[in-house]
């Protein structure tokens, strides 16, 4: 019976844990600011597969302030670079375990066009074994329930973004 | 004593019946600025043109951040009425939501969504239909309701009966206790329907004004009458010689007008005749209803025979009177829509009429062969006769149940056939827009059809959608379903949502134009029960 109110309470301490990471749970970069700067390093973190199910494919728009895209090689994973313009994807091909977290680095470069405070997004789709997850919600798109910014901030499905600071 | 009281039910659900079609309720025709209306500079007032007069009771602006505010009303009953807005109101999509008391004493609720300057995030409801509200104070309604028919009917049916047939004596203490329940609940149904009219709770009977405003609705002025009613009632009880007929039926005619002024058939057409009927209906089902429970009583009575004999000759005629007041009032209002017994409304009206047919059968069947054998003094016949009695009293328990289901499950107010009862709205975003049509409009189970457009009205190619409903509270999370792409390149369907309460939803819809593009459309609905 002495074991009860421990038991309980690592449970508790695991639900408050879980609720706590929920914010976390979204792919995006690691660092979602970063000082303007002609080339920038980021990575890209996946959390987990799409409800249980792994990973097969991750299809990233990049957006047209981005001049250049350089990813770095990741161990089983295919990288190709597709489209021009607007409809510019990267896409990366492998396997990930649903439970396990993938980080995916990148090099880019900023166009002298970005300003400090601007938002860059990178709406990303996750293609899973079974299902798809589109990290694609971005600010702008004002709505009823959540103008400007909220909408991105408070979509379950953000895109991936980085506002940028001034220079250093 | 059970007897008594088990007539008595049956006889409150015989007058419950001359409450049947309930369709003449206040509805919206037009506004101004009308539903959806995009105006260019912040209106004065709305202007809201209905299809009666009405008493405006509440309205509500919410404006397009969410803030509510009450608008001051002009008390008066007219068809057209002002509600003045508030100055400086701010761009955006306003709703001004109302309520109103319609003629036959119904509290009606609707909205309408108006833009100034620009919609706000662009939802824009289409025509909204007027709501019936069930509130909080519903079952309160209910039970006052219940106790002044039947002490109504008990005391009443009592006073008729000791006047015409035979003195009640000694029961008088508990027909004087029935009038007075029935006095009570007159009494404070006066300020519970003002309380309900306002959308408050039991707590505001303490606020005078609500006791002022049930005063002004039909219901009020019905309850003054049946006080009147049943204090005739009550001095005929208590008179002697030849003052009490007259007393008992002064009673009888108050007590049948104050139903007639406060029920549905208050607004029914043609004019005069089907109030008449009521009347008719109410008087008739009091006599015989209300004589029943006497009539048990004196049936252990040595001098019951002449008594029995004096009550079969006129409980006919006036059984004949009630039945076909009844047909003709049923006939004339509910039986044209068949699809009244889709809803459970009309189940429930159905099952009551199912019953009222099958205790009509056994009394007339039993009345004519044991009332001669009584009469001739045959013993067994008069234990058959209470016990038909008693089975009467059963089936009477259930017509009463099906009939109080009514004052919660509201009759259907739209007589359109079912297609034209869908609910419509256009919600316009930023990127695109959608024809979106729920049917039927009202909670429960609905279907909902989606045809994504371009910004030009062009139909829009998607890939996928989501159908996001959300309860106007905070905190609660929305009903989520996916559409289905039914016909052509963007007819999208979704099925079997139920919505499961009435009031203010958010729709979101969620159109996935391409692999990375989603946009959001966002709309208020109002949904009646």
């Amino acid at each position: 019976m002495g074991c009860r109110p421990l038991l309980l309470s690592s449970v508790l301490v695991a639900a408050m844990a879980g609720a706590s990471t929920m914010a976390a749970a979204h792919v995006g970069f690691t660092k979602r600011q970063a000082p303007l700067a002609s080339t920038i390093d980021s990575i890209l973190r996946v959390p987990h597969g799409c409800n249980g199910s792994p990973t097969l494919r991750l299809r990233m728009r990049v957006p047209k302030a981005v001049t250049g895209v350089r990813p770095q090689p990741n161990e089983g994973w295919t990288i190709t670079q597709t489209g021009e313009g607007a409809a510019r994807e990267v896409a990366w091909s492998g396997a990930l375990p649903a439970k396990e977290t993938g980080s995916f680095a990148l090099s880019m470069d900023i166009d002298a066009s970005v300003k400090a405070g601007e938002v860059l997004y990178f709406p990303l789709v996750q293609e899973c074994e079974k299902g798809v997850s589109r990290w694609i919600d971005v600010k702008g798109r004002p709505s009823a329930d959540a103008p400007d910014d909220e909408n991105h901030d408070e979509s379950t499905s953000p895109a991936p973004s980085i506002r940028f600071l001034p220079r250093k | 004593m059970m007897r008594w009281l088990a007539s008595l039910v049956f006889a409150v659900a015989m007058l419950e019946l001359s409450s049947a079609g309930a369709f003449a309720h206040a509805y919206l025709v037009e506004s101004s600025p009308a539903d959806g209306d995009l105006v260019k500079q912040a209106p004065h007032a709305l202007e809201v043109l209905f299809n009666e007069p009405v008493e405006i009771v509440t309205a509500s602006l919410v404006g397009p951040s969410g803030e509510v505010n009450r608008l001051n009303v002009e008390s008066g009953k007219q068809a057209r009425v002002r509600i003045a807005m508030p100055p400086g109101l701010s761009e955006g999509s306003h709703l001004v939501s109302y309520r109103v008391v319609s003629d036959d004493g119904h509290v009606v609720s609707g909205s309408v969504v108006f833009s100034i300057g620009r919609v706000s995030g662009g939802g824009q409801a289409g025509q909204e239909e007027p709501t019936i509200i069930v509130s909080a104070l519903s079952p309160t309604l209910v039970l006052a309701r219940f106790l002044l028919l039947t002490g109504m009917a008990f005391g009443v049916g009592a006073v008729l009966f000791s006047a015409f047939l035979t003195p009640v004596g000694a029961a008088r203490g508990l027909v004087l206790c029935a009038l007075a329940i029935a006095g009570v609940a007159a009494f404070f149904s006066i300020g519970l329907q003002g309380a309900d009219a306002h959308g408050q709770g039991l707590a505001a009977l303490n606020d005078r004004a609500m006791w002022r405003s049930g005063l002004r609705l039909p219901q009020g002025v019905g309850a003054l009458i049946a006080l009147a009613g049943l204090a005739f009632a009550a001095v005929g009880l208590f008179a002697k010689g030849r003052a009490t007929r007259p007393l008992a039926l002064l009673a009888l005619a108050l007590c049948a007008l104050s139903l007639a002024w406060a029920g549905h058939a208050r607004s029914w057409r043609p004019e005069g005749v089907m109030q008449g009927l009521a009347i008719l209906h109410v008087m008739s089902a009091i006599c015989w209803a209300g004589a029943l429970a006497p009539l048990a009583a004196a049936s252990v009575r040595k001098d019951f025979a002449p008594v029995l004999q004096r009550f079969s000759a006129f409980s006919a005629p006036v059984y004949l009177a009630f039945l076909a007041s009844g047909v003709a009032l049923a006939t004339t209002q509910f039986f044209g829509p068949r699809e009244v017994f889709a809803t459970a409304w009309g189940m429930a009206l159905a099952a009551k009429l199912a019953v009222v047919a099958i205790v009509t059968l056994f009394a007339i069947l039993n009345r004519t062969l044991f009332t001669s054998a009584v009469i001739d003094g045959d013993a067994s016949a008069l234990k058959l006769l209470r016990r038909s009695i008693r089975l009467e009293a059963a089936f009477a328990l259930a017509i009463f149940a099906a009939a109080s289901l009514w004052r919660i499950t509201p009759p259907p107010i739209s007589l359109g056939a079912p297609n034209e009862r869908a609910f419509q709205i256009h919600i316009h975003g930023v990127q695109a827009m959608a024809s979106m049509t729920i049917r039927p409009a009202r909670v429960g189970p609905v279907q909902i059809r989606i045809e994504p457009k371009a910004i030009d009205l062009s139909p829009l190619r998607v890939q996928e959608i989501d159908l996001f409903l959300t309860p106007d509270a905070p905190d609660i999370a929305p009903i989520q379903r996916k559409a289905r792409l039914v016909s052509g390149p963007n007819v999208w369907e979704v099925e079997g949502v139920t919505v499961p309460a009435p009031g203010v939803w958010r729709i979101r819809v969620d159109l996935l134009i391409d692999d990375f593009d989603r946009t959001r459309l966002d709309a208020v609905i109002s949904l009646r029960p």
